[in-house]
């Protein structure tokens, strides 16, 4: 395989033995969120975790630092997993949908109202989407609250979601440890030590922690790098 | 072919963990044809000799096949050498019979077992064939399941109640989650 590609011929031969090779899929997946995302709710809010690295395949990492919560109004954020295009461009349309919406009804958006909006357009185009979403937010409604839409485009409440391919290693740790109860110290550091065990086992999570913990009074976003990740055993 | 029709599969969660004066090993106990769930009450801990145990996941009839003829290797061999097998022998020829045949079978082993020369050890032979001593492994479908818990809450040191306790609580979690673990937990300590 040549090893400068100095011309497009080069750059086809290298990736016709690729294919021939069977490593095809570092260069035609689609970039995706191999991701780890987790919200709980506590008694005065929601904290929402998530890692920072996006994969193409399995096998190449193409961004480190990549922002997954997003926000979709002052206390409702979202996090996101799948492939990266589709979530983007849902995260686009809710978005404005609710923006909408706040300005006809002239209040705050409440949460639930953001994940039916999300629920419902990834179920009508469920064929096409492969992203499932974790809303968490707070309103002066109903409180905090934490919505998780899979794929597909189910909506369900739950006081703990997690998602994303590094979701899978860590349901026996949040299912030992999470208690109804817990204060905003406890969740986060709860929400902080699922990510960071979750990022050792998936190749698909990795990076940095990002948190956002949000309350009736703030939503404030937090990073958790390097030597702030909670460690754990290795072996 | 139908729900109930597929191969019998041990689709399961097993798990050693190695303490000071021995093993301990657990498993849950559902053996599942698809949907169907075979057998509630599977023992998937398998005695390949008085101290040495396998916990067997994957393919039903292949790792009792395989685990038969490493049990009458293992048996020959204590004649021969005229003392107890080390764990890592039965680990080895577990290890090669499923690197030679890994295109045909389709087992995730993990051998335990304690003897006088190293004490207690573990070692995980997962699908493919490669042979790892580790102080804790998890296998199985339900095992994905268990990393982070594992992770998080095993430290070493842990006595034999500590270890029966750890185990206990990490496979009712896999079972929690995995549709193809259930039943009872089965544990032995060696």
């Amino acid at each position: 395989m040549p090893t400068e590609f100095t011309s497009l011929d080069d750059l086809s031969i290298g990736l016709n033995e690729l294919s021939e090779s069977g490593e095809k899929d570092l260069f035609y997946s689609p970039v995706s969120d191999g991701t780890t995302i987790i919200a709980v709710q506590y008694d005065q809010g929601v904290i929402l975790g998530a890692d920072s690295q996006t994969s193409r395949g399995r096998q190449l990492v193409s961004t480190k630092t990549r922002f997954k919560l997003a926000r979709l109004h002052e206390r409702i954020f979202c996090g996101t997993s799948g492939r990266c295009a589709d979530s983007k461009a849902v995260l686009e349309v809710i978005k404005n949908r609710l923006h909408l919406k706040g300005i006809i009804e002239d209040s705050a958006p409440r949460v639930r109202v953001a994940a039916h909006i999300a629920s419902k357009l990834c179920y009508e185009h469920r064929n096409n989407l492969e992203t499932s979403l974790i809303i968490g937010g707070w309103d002066p409604v109903e409180g905090p609250q934490v919505y998780a839409i899979p794929i597909g485009g189910m909506m369900t409440q739950l006081p703990v979601a997690a998602g994303g391919s590094g979701s899978t290693y860590i349901y026996g740790y949040i299912d030992s440890m999470y208690k109804p109860g817990m204060s905003r110290e406890e969740c986060i550091r709860f929400v902080s030590n699922c990510v960071s065990l979750a990022m050792s086992r998936d190749s698909g999570s990795g990076g940095v922690i990002r948190l956002v913990a949000i309350d009736k009074d703030e939503a404030n976003r937090m990073v958790l790098a390097g030597d702030e990740i909670p460690k754990f055993y290795q072996g | 072919a139908q729900p109930w029709n597929n191969e019998l599969r041990t689709g399961t969660t097993i798990m050693a963990v190695e303490f000071d004066k021995g093993v301990v090993i657990a498993a849950d106990s559902r053996t599942t044809m698809g949907a169907y769930i075979a057998n509630r009450v599977t023992d998937k801990l398998t005695p390949l000799s008085d101290h040495i145990f396998c916990c067997r996941s994957g393919s039903a009839a292949d790792t009792q096949a395989i685990a038969d003829i490493v049990r009458a290797r293992l048996y020959l061999h204590e004649l021969q050498m005229n003392e107890q097998p080390a764990v890592s022998i039965a680990a080895n020829m577990f290890r090669e019979i499923c690197y030679e045949n890994r295109e045909s079978i389709s087992a995730g082993i993990i051998v335990a077992g304690w003897d006088p020369v190293e004490g207690g050890q573990v070692f995980s032979i997962p699908l493919g064939g490669f042979c790892q001593r580790q102080s804790v492994a998890i296998g199985g479908s339900g095992s994905t399941y268990l990393y982070g818990f594992i992770d998080a809450n095993y430290k070493p040191g842990m006595n034999q109640q500590e270890c029966l306790d750890f185990c206990k609580k990490a496979i009712t979690l896999a079972i929690l989650r995995d549709g193809s673990s259930g039943g009872v937990c089965r544990m032995a300590a060696l």
